[in-house]
């Protein structure tokens, strides 16, 4: 008992730095991936930071509250909660963390969904067509990518034997895992091409028609909120991908200085790396209008490949 | 007739097994029935208190609540099978008796205690009718206003009691038991039945039917439980069968009460604002902030949104099916596979519902002169709502404190015997059936409390000027003409516009018009042609009956001739 309340207060400041991080790195990585997209598009590439800005600028703006959208106010901060929630529960450089034990794949899922919803229901707000055309298609891809997570908790519990993420990065960190690591990474990949809605072509400009009602600090709640999501996504597939860059903690000690350093390290190694695919996606292979349905099929694609292989492994060595 | 000839030979049997003295012992509150007996009592509690409570509805509660105190399976089969025509109508009902008259005969021999062989061999085919007609499940993607009826507070009796039937009459009163491939088929049926009740409700066009096919896939949902319990028990795997077993106690107690609150809510609301059909009401949030917050969070816990108790019973569904037994590699894989992909399509389809029914509902502006004069509910009349959503509340939050008071229920139905003492369940956390994982809502409640904290906190320190209220943008489109008071239709968002967007990512239309469409017809036409062989067969028959006899005598003796 004393050790949990001792490995929860040393956590705490952790999981502050952690969270402090997350929020803080979620519009510079938008920034980096629209910067590398316009750049390969030969058009005039942005700051990386212009997203900052902008969100920074939004919050100190007076809000905008369009005709009946009085019952969506609330709408906008609890997305940006679901949003923080589900960054707390993903491990970026350090295993163990307090409240990592509430960490589960289909939590994290449903939280993410949650901030998609949010952004759904503050577009549906006014009731307007070209707003609620571009929420119902978001409501859509949501749902269609159901199908997708139970197939990647299905790979992870079977490879593992455990759903919770920190469990599973554990034991992926500490066993052998040389015949778990290609359908955890095809797993992860399944993960990221069905959960991240707003990082393909076309999300900027569906995410302009959804929130065209909004302003002020509601739109930059939304607007973190979505950035938050696609970093948290990224963040949890490339902890899947690579566990081993994470840092462990030494019984009721938290990591050890170095350790953590090292794992902020492969934390920004693993989500540059990941920013590059991305980006790669974004440009060469699929845009969001057309391709809810091709996303649907390689994300299944994935996860069933992810399966085979595990299972290949498993009876031929 | 039927509904007579299957009550007489369900009560037949009953008259020699069940002795007078023995009747007090027959009607009690056993430990099965709990979880069951203290739902109907809620419902029938709260649907009592509305203002015009249908007589049927309460007639319906009361025989589900006596049927499911009964410890006996013919007393419950005369029970549910009385239920069974008070909340449903058509042939179905007379089917559905049928089968439990069957399934009742099946069981009636000593409560049971002599049952094995064919019995348990054919028992789940009448209990999976059954429980299906109780529940009003149908493979009918497509909700029609012929087809399905608004749900009430009387579909929470057969749905409640068609869990019961299922738990009883499938895993605790066979002497010996059902083998696992007849769980694997209640379970993909249960499945496939829950992906129908999706469609229905994401197609329904009004409230209270996207409310009955929601309630239809939850149906499916347990339907698919009572299959992983029985092929638990099957393959003594009493960790699995404990698993679903609780979910199926979560799911009457979480969301049966969710969706109570919504169908009582919608209820209220309609008297209010008019028929809720959802090409034509909306607004109603700001007009009804009361009734609208209460509908919403009924429908957050009946569409599976985290942490709540939908969610919750999603959860401990994938968890048992990954504690599913394995053998055979692969292939031994796929249908646990399946089943995974299946409870998404039903979260995806019950998601897509519940924000389609939610947003044409709530939000947006009224589109009817009624529902722009709505006004909200006093909290009086919303008491027992607020009760029933209370119920469902603390079910999502603490799942732990109804699944300690029904404990030995699912001990009963693992075949462990008796709860150990130190094996209670968690208060606050729910535990994966294989050992996988663990979820604590409580905690995620917490959490998210804890970040929206963090949230209106800074709001507040960032001293944020207050919104100015604007019109919407109408992205240019001209002002609705003056017989159009509401608005134009073009111009807002419509429950169409749901199914649309589906139809068109995935094509369903395309291919229910095209194979689908011509292989239904071509069952069709088959069917006519068989009619035809058939009548013309039945007259050639009448008509030269002497002659077929003559020549059938003819040929039976050539036969015999030439066989020696």
């Amino acid at each position: 008992m004393m050790r949990d309340v001792l490995a929860c207060v040393l956590g705490l400041p952790l999981l502050g730095l952690h969270l402090a991080l997350m929020v803080a790195m979620a519009p510079v990585v938008r920034g980096v991936v629209d910067w590398c997209v316009a750049g390969l598009a030969g058009r005039g590439a942005p700051s990386v930071l212009m997203r900052w800005r902008w969100i920074v600028a939004l919050a100190r703006r007076r809000g905008l509250r369009a005709a009946g959208t009085a019952a969506t106010g609330a709408a906008c901060g609890a997305t940006l909660a679901a949003a923080l929630a589900a960054c707390c529960l993903v491990p970026s450089a350090a295993l163990g963390l307090p409240g990592a034990g509430l960490s589960d794949l289909l939590v994290v899922a449903g939280l993410l969904g949650l901030v998609r919803l949010g952004l759904v229901v503050t577009a549906l707000g006014p009731g307007v067509a070209r707003a609620g055309r571009a929420a119902v298609s978001g409501a859509t891809g949501l749902a269609m990518m159901q199908a997708v997570m139970p197939v990647v908790i299905a790979v992870a519990g079977l490879a593992t034997g455990v759903t919770g993420i920190d469990g599973l990065l554990a034991r992926m960190h500490d066993a052998d895992v040389a015949g778990l690591q290609t359908p955890l990474v095809l797993a992860a990949m399944a993960l990221l091409i069905a959960g991240l809605d707003d990082a393909w072509g076309g999300a900027e400009a569906q995410a302009a028609d959804m929130l065209a009602n909004v302003g002020g600090p509601d739109r930059a709640a939304l607007e973190l909120a979505r950035d938050l999501a696609v970093l948290v996504w990224m963040t949890l597939a490339g902890d899947m991908i690579w566990p081993g860059g994470l840092a462990m903690a030494e019984g009721a000690l938290p990591p050890a200085p170095t350790a953590l350093l090292a794992g902020l390290g492969a934390w920004l190694l693993r989500t540059a790396v990941l920013c590059a695919g991305l980006v790669a996606a974004r440009v060469v292979v699929l845009s969001l209008d057309r391709g809810l349905r091709a996303r649907l099929g390689v994300a299944m694609l994935f996860g069933v490949l992810a399966v085979v292989v595990l299972f290949a492994g498993r009876e031929f060595g | 007739m039927v509904l007579v000839l299957g009550l007489a030979m369900a009560c037949v049997p009953a008259l020699a097994s069940v002795p007078l003295h023995a009747l007090p012992a027959v009607v009690r509150v056993d430990a099965l029935s709990v979880p069951f007996v203290v739902v109907i009592a809620a419902v029938g509690l709260a649907s009592g208190t509305a203002e015009s409570p249908s007589t049927l509805a309460c007639a319906a509660l009361a025989c589900a609540a006596l049927a499911a105190t009964t410890g006996n399976p013919v007393l419950f089969g005369v029970g549910a099978a009385t239920v069974l025509p008070m909340i449903r109508a058509g042939r179905g009902v007379a089917l559905g008796v049928l089968a439990g008259a069957v399934a009742t005969a099946l069981l009636a021999d000593g409560g049971g205690a002599a049952m094995g062989g064919w019995r348990l061999a054919i028992l789940p085919a009448p209990v999976l009718l059954f429980a299906t007609v109780l529940m009003g499940l149908s493979p009918r993607p497509l909700s029609g206003a012929r087809h399905v009826r608004p749900a009430g507070a009387g579909d929470l009796a057969g749905f409640v009691l068609g869990c019961c039937l299922l738990v009883r009459m499938l895993v605790d009163w066979p002497a010996g038991r059902i083998g696992a491939p007849w769980g694997m088929g209640v379970g993909g049926i249960g499945l496939l039945l829950a992906m129908a009740g999706g469609a229905r409700a994401l197609t329904a066009g009004d409230a209270p039917r996207v409310l009955a096919g929601m309630l239809a896939a939850w149906g499916g949902v347990a339907m698919l439980l009572a299959g992983l319990a029985v092929v638990g028990r099957a393959d003594d795997l009493p960790l699995l069968a404990l698993g679903a077993a609780r979910t199926l106690f979560l799911l009457p107690a979480g969301v049966g009460m969710a969706v109570l609150a919504a169908i009582l809510t919608a209820s209220h609301i309609a008297r209010e604002a008019g028929p809720l059909v959802l090409a034509r009401a909306g607004g109603l949030a700001a007009l009804m902030p009361r009734a609208g917050a209460t509908l919403a969070l009924a429908l957050a816990v009946a569409c599976g949104l985290p942490p709540l108790a939908g969610f919750a019973v999603l959860w401990l569904l994938v968890q048992s099916l990954l504690a599913l037994p394995r053998a055979d590699g692969l292939a031994g894989e796929i249908p646990s596979l399946l089943a995974l992909c299946g409870g998404g399509v039903v979260s995806g389809l019950l998601l897509l519902a519940g924000v389609r029914m939610g947003a044409i509902l709530l939000l947006g502006r009224p589109r009817t002169p009624r529902c722009a004069a709505a006004t909200d509910l006093p909290p009086a009349r919303l008491m027992a709502v607020l009760s029933c959503l209370g119920v469902a509340g603390v079910v999502s939050v603490l799942p732990g404190l109804w699944l300690w008071l029904t404990r030995a229920a699912g001990w009963q139905v693992a075949a462990l015997g008796a709860a150990p003492e130190g094996a209670r369940p968690s208060l606050l956390w729910l535990s994966a059936a294989g050992g996988t994982g663990t979820f604590s809502p409580s905690g995620i409640v917490l959490l998210f409390g804890l970040c929206g904290g963090v949230v209106l906190v800074l709001s507040r320190l960032g001293g944020g000027l207050p919104a100015r209220p604007a019109a919407a943008w109408t992205e240019g489109a001209p002002p609705s003409p003056p017989w159009m008071p509401f608005g134009d239709p073009a111009t807002q968002v419509g429950p169409g516009l749901f199914v649309g967007r589906l139809d068109a990512v995935l094509g369903l239309t395309r291919l229910l018009r095209g194979a689908v469409r011509r292989l239904i017809g071509a069952v069709r036409r088959a069917g006519r042609w068989g009619a035809a062989i058939n009548d013309r067969a039945a007259a050639l028959t009448a008509r030269h009956a002497m002659v077929l006899v003559l020549a059938w005598i003819v040929i039976a003796s050539l036969v015999r001739i030439w066989a020696g």
